[in-house]
């Protein structure tokens, strides 16, 4: 029933998308070079991480990679990307383990990204028009002005999550100096809060 | 004679400066101490006007905005969203709740809130706490209202009270509903937020009053009864805003992008807790400004108080000279001037203390009715007796200069008197 839903809402989605792409100014809105949005929400023992910045501020270019050596430096960061645990630490006591991650941009290949993102999608998460809307939109985005974004979604498990209290970006402004600010907007189990972490200043805590 | 009472004694006689001195320090602290009062207190207001709600939305514009009109009932919404979204978004799988929330009509200045009854169930406020109704209960046909506890108060409002509903929101203006006046079924507790000064009514209420005025004004010639307006569709077209209450917090961001790409209408998602934050950091540049200033009041007090010692240290050469000569140390000279300006310093402060809860005292009605700023009369924060610690320390540094000259001065002068 959910699954018919979704499945008219993405036909309807990808219709819309090109009709409304020039409506649309949220993805926009966001383009900042250097600063990156990170969404962080804590509940029970899931941590979920979003990171959603620029191209620039991960590979240092927005099209797609031209020679050799942008494409090493695109693989590179999408690999660091992934594996997570050296972009960031969780409280030591928490014993936090990344369960999953997407990486999503328009740089990583038009046709081979939206099936890639798609499947995985619907291999676990029903529930979610938002993303759908939001990788196809990406895609408009990218083709009709030259910036292109990084979306990135980890998913991690924490064995003691009372224990999480921190969790520190230093690894991320690090590997990644073109980042220099991320916006956190942080939905935590003692609220919610608003803040902005820089390389002085790496670390959420609650 | 111990050096105290001479300290004392010597005070005394310079009564009218000292006095001065003390006024001078007194109302620099209780300015510090009062802005920092202030800002500590509307910031606890605004944290505890809201919990439990993981989202906000309204029509897309700034998110300060939102918060703003939608919580704290400062300014207006630019545009409303539409009951299809409404019900769209409530619908969602990972959306535990939703309440509408209508706003525009106002009644004698205090604001009207149209939204359903469960918004008494899921509005929480200071962490952890539900709304309590002292008398009546929640309003359950579109013609009942209940009062938030000022309102109640500052009007004499009572159960079975028939009031009537204005369009708009100002003190005076206005066109009023007048054909169909809401009756009082319940009595809102005291919560220290904007609902005690609000009115509210069932969401079918407000369109009921607006029936016939889809001019902005009544149609001329059309007059609507309540009966007639009980028999239509008094489903709203359009509402304000809503607040979201999630299955699980982890969602917050899915559902919040989901609105703010949402296809239908421009539509902005926000966590209140997010904003809130956003708006402190908006308004701490002014807050700091005021501290920064008031900080500087401070120091010219200080400068007064400086300069009244010494040019009361050039008038007392004499009483030096003498209090040498009757074998007072340079060391005990020292003290006799530091510890002046330690008494007057402390003495400046417990005045200023006094004059802030005094001031407290006087303006709290003020501030509550007009400004909805709830000053409480607690015992000074660990802040404010810090600022107070560092208000004593700069007097006692202040105090460092005349002593030292006076220390210096009394060795030259015991041997070269001049009577």
């Amino acid at each position: 029933m959910i699954r018919d839903r979704i499945a008219v809402s993405c036909v309807l989605l990808a219709g819309f998308a090109v009709a409304q792409a020039h409506e649309d100014r949220h993805e926009h809105g966001a383009h900042e070079h250097g600063i990156g949005r990170m969404d962080i929400a804590v509940e029970k023992n899931s941590v979920d991480i979003d990171l959603d910045g620029p191209a620039v501020n991960i590979v240092g270019f927005e099209h797609e990679p031209g020679d050799a050596k942008e494409r090493a430096t695109l693989d590179a960061a999408v690999a660091d990307l992934k594996l997570g645990s050296p972009l960031m630490a969780f409280s030591p006591a928490a014993r936090c383990t990344q369960k999953r991650v997407r990486v999503d941009s328009d740089l990583l290949g038009q046709g081979a990204h939206k099936g890639h993102a798609h499947d995985e999608e619907e291999g676990h998460r029903h529930d979610d028009e938002a993303t759908h809307e939001h990788g196809h939109e990406g895609d408009d985005d990218g083709d009709e002005h030259e910036h292109a974004d990084i979306d990135v979604t980890w998913e991690i498990t924490c064995a003691r999550p009372d224990d999480l209290h921190e969790i520190d970006f230093s690894g991320l402004f690090r590997r990644f100096p073109g980042t220099h600010t991320l916006r956190v907007q942080a939905a935590l189990p003692n609220g919610q809060t608003a803040t902005e972490l820089t390389p002085d200043a790496p670390r959420l805590k609650w | 004679m111990s050096m105290l009472d001479l300290a004392v004694k010597s005070l005394w006689n310079r009564r009218l400066t000292v006095v001065f001195t003390l006024c001078a320090i007194a109302l620099s602290v209780t300015l510090l101490l009062g802005v920092e009062r202030l800002r500590t207190e509307a910031r606890n207001g605004f944290a505890n006007t809201i919990s439990g709600v993981d989202l906000i939305v309204g029509a897309r514009g700034g998110g300060v905005q939102l918060l703003l009109y939608s919580v704290f009932h400062i300014g207006n919404a630019t545009n409303n969203i539409d009951w299809r979204s409404y019900q769209d978004i409530a619908g969602q799988p990972q959306v535990d709740w939703a309440v509408p929330i209508s706003l525009g009509d106002s009644h004698r200045g205090y604001r009207v809130v149209g939204t359903d009854p469960s918004f008494f169930e899921h509005y929480y406020f200071a962490g952890d706490r539900a709304l309590r109704f002292t008398e009546g209960k929640a309003f359950t046909t579109p013609f009942e209202a209940v009062l938030g506890a000022d309102v109640a108060r500052r009007l004499k409002y009572h159960l079975g009270q028939e009031i009537v509903l204005a369009h708009g929101a100002g003190e005076v203006n206005l066109m009023e509903h007048t054909n169909m006046p809401f009756h009082v079924v319940g009595l809102l507790g005291r919560t220290g937020t904007p609902l005690d000064r609000s009115i509210l009514v069932s969401l079918e209420g407000i369109t009921a009053i607006h029936v016939g005025w889809e001019a902005g004004v009544p149609t001329p010639g059309l007059h609507v009864t309540e009966e007639q307006a009980m028999h239509m569709n008094l489903t709203p077209k359009t509402i304000t805003a809503m607040l979201v209450g999630l299955k699980s917090r982890i969602a917050t961001f899915r559902v919040q992008r989901y609105i703010n790409d949402y296809r239908d209408e421009p539509l902005l998602a926000i966590l209140p807790g997010a904003t809130l934050q956003e708006l402190w950091d908006l308004v701490g540049v002014g807050e700091r400004m005021l501290l920064a200033v008031s900080g500087f009041v401070v120091v010219v007090g200080m400068a007064g108080l400086l300069t009244v010692l010494l040019a009361g240290l050039e008038a007392r050469r004499r009483e030096m000279a003498v209090l040498r000569s009757v074998g007072a140390r340079p060391g005990q000279i020292l003290g006799l001037i530091l510890g002046e300006t330690a008494a007057l310093t402390l003495a400046g402060i417990g005045l200023g203390v006094v004059l802030l809860y005094g001031l407290i005292l006087i303006l709290r009605p003020v501030l509550e009715s007009q400004w909805g700023l709830y000053l409480g009369i607690a015992p000074p924060t660990l802040r404010e007796l810090g600022l107070m610690g560092t208000v004593f320390g700069v007097g006692l540094l202040s105090g460092l200069l005349p002593a030292w000259l006076a220390y210096h001065r009394s060795l030259a002068d015991g041997l070269t008197v001049r009577l």
